[in-house]
Parts: structure tokens; sequence; C-alpha cells
């Protein structure tokens, strides 16, 4: 059975995951810009009544830590990217690439220095598939 | 990278056309050069130099834009609007790695990684480029605007 997603255990697992990712370890090294915030939009599959994110402490191509937040609390971090869960759901499956995803706007970034975030479009593909290692039980859409 | 254009007096405007605020391409574009705006001043002298319609068309994510210039103010609208006088099509991978392009000055670097990515997706047909030469300015003063480096 795999971790449910989101939450605090699959938070905890994708911190592992990315410093795991030589290739993230690779594109990020030179990545000191901060927190980055992934935000999932409340949902009743998940049984969520209020936002809800994961915020991953990144620096020089590690996680330093991560933490399963609620949006608010969330939106101290550096970068903020929001999004329905569907949407996560397929880029963190691995079905869609993050930047087509930003392009369709299904992911938006709702704070944050956007070039910077292109600067380091690399790292942040191998940023989200760091999670295809993870066995998740995503709920259906 | 520094810009050897002097600042403008004016005001440059960038503006996202009201079609256009659900179009992620045009968000990313839009608040790009905007930021790009405010990291390097400079630029500005660029943007206020260009004037054209220039498309985008990322079309296996199948969202396109057009960019309007008319002295220094530039606003993006959803879809292909008007008649382009350049025009960009390609996949988003191309697409989005536009600003990633590496310059010498004001004209491509041919060492570049980036650069040499892209001269290859010319060459096998994934990015296509209309409007060319008349379009050669357009093509660099927004290269000039939209990099990041």
């Amino acid at each position: 059975m795999g971790l449910q997603f989101p939450s605090n255990e699959w938070t905890q697992a994708f911190k592992e995951a990315v410093n795991a990712n030589a290739a993230y370890g690779a594109a990020g090294k030179d990545w000191t810009h901060g927190k980055v915030a992934y935000v999932i939009k409340a949902d009743p599959r998940l049984g969520t009544t209020t936002d809800m994110a994961m915020v991953l402490d990144l620096h020089a191509g590690k996680c330093r830590e991560a933490s399963y937040v609620d949006g608010e609390t969330a939106k101290s971090s550096d970068f903020v990217i929001v999004a329905e869960y569907p949407r996560w759901r397929e880029v963190l499956s691995g079905e869609v690439d993050p930047t087509k995803a930003m392009m369709q706007n299904k992911l938006k970034l709702e704070k944050g220095h956007l070039p910077t975030i292109v600067k380091f479009v690399v790292a942040s593909k191998e940023l989200v598939r760091s999670a295809l290692v993870i066995d998740t039980d995503y709920p259906a859409v | 990278m520094p810009s050897n254009h002097t600042p403008s007096a004016t005001p440059v405007v960038v503006e996202i056309d009201p079609s256009a605020l659900d179009n992620g391409l045009a968000n990313m574009l839009a608040t790009m050069m905007q930021q790009n705006l405010v990291d390097h001043p400079a630029r500005a002298a660029v943007l206020e130099g260009l004037n054209g319609r220039l498309a985008i068309f990322a079309e296996d994510a199948e969202v396109a834009v057009t960019w309007v210039f008319e002295n220094g103010h530039a606003t993006v609208h959803d879809g292909i609007v008007g008649i382009p006088d350049l025009t960009l099509r390609g996949g988003f991978e191309q697409i989005g790695d536009m600003s990633r392009m590496e310059s010498l000055g004001p004209v491509p670097d041919p060492r570049g990684p980036v650069n040499q990515a892209m001269w290859k997706a010319v060459r096998e047909g994934k990015l296509r480029v209309h409007g060319l030469p008349r379009g050669l300015r357009l093509l660099l003063g927004f290269g000039e605007v939209m990099q990041i480096v």
C-alpha cells in the first residue's frame, strides 16, 4: 500500500526522494533562492476544506527540510505554486511536464521571481520528477 | 548580463489583454518581461524601439499568444491576433527555452548549449520562424528583453 497524497508522510518521502535524485542535485546545485511551496487547492476528494501545501526548503541541490502545512502558512515561502489537485497529480505522476502545465495555466506561480524559476527550469523538472519513485496512493479524480 | 543600452526616459508599459488573463503562456511571458525590466532597467530602451506583431505558438501545449509592440507599449493577447510580422512555432520546450538563450551583447552566442539545442530544433523543424528577415529586429529585440541571464 502506498503513501496517501497529500500528507505529511508523503511530503517526508518527497524530501528523501529529492535528496536521492542525483540529477536534481546537479541541476539545483546553484539554487540559493529559498523555499518553494506546492499549494494544493482545497478538494473534497482529498478530504481537505482548506488549501494545503508541501513546503520544500531547497538549498544547493538538496532539500534541507520539508513540511506539510496549510495554504496560509505556505504563503511565507519565497516561491508559491498553486494548482488544483488533479493538476498536481498529472505533474507529480509524470503525465504532464511542469513547464507545459504552466503554459496551460494549470500551475500558477502566485509568488516568486519567474526569471529565477525559468533559469532553474531543469532543476524544477527534476524536482517534480523525484516524486515518480514514491509509491503513492492518489485519490481518484 | 548588463545591457549596453541607456535607460529610457519614457516609462514602458507591459500589459495582458483581458482576452489572455487565463492564458498561462501569456501570463508567463508578461511576468517575465515585467520582472526583467525591473531587474534590467536599461532594456526599456530596447522595448521602446520595438514595433510590430509577434505571434508565439506552443503547438504541443496548444497555446498561442500575440504580442503587439507599439512605441514602448507591449500588450500580449490570447491566440493569433491580426497578421503577425513574425511567428514562432514549436514545442513548449523550445518556446520555454527561448529566454534561456545565451548572448554576446545583442546577438546569440553560437557556443551556448541552449542556443545549440535551439539551432538543432530549427534544423529538425521542431522550431519554426516565419517572417524573417523582415522580422529580425523584432526577434532580436524581443530576445534581448526576455533574456534571463
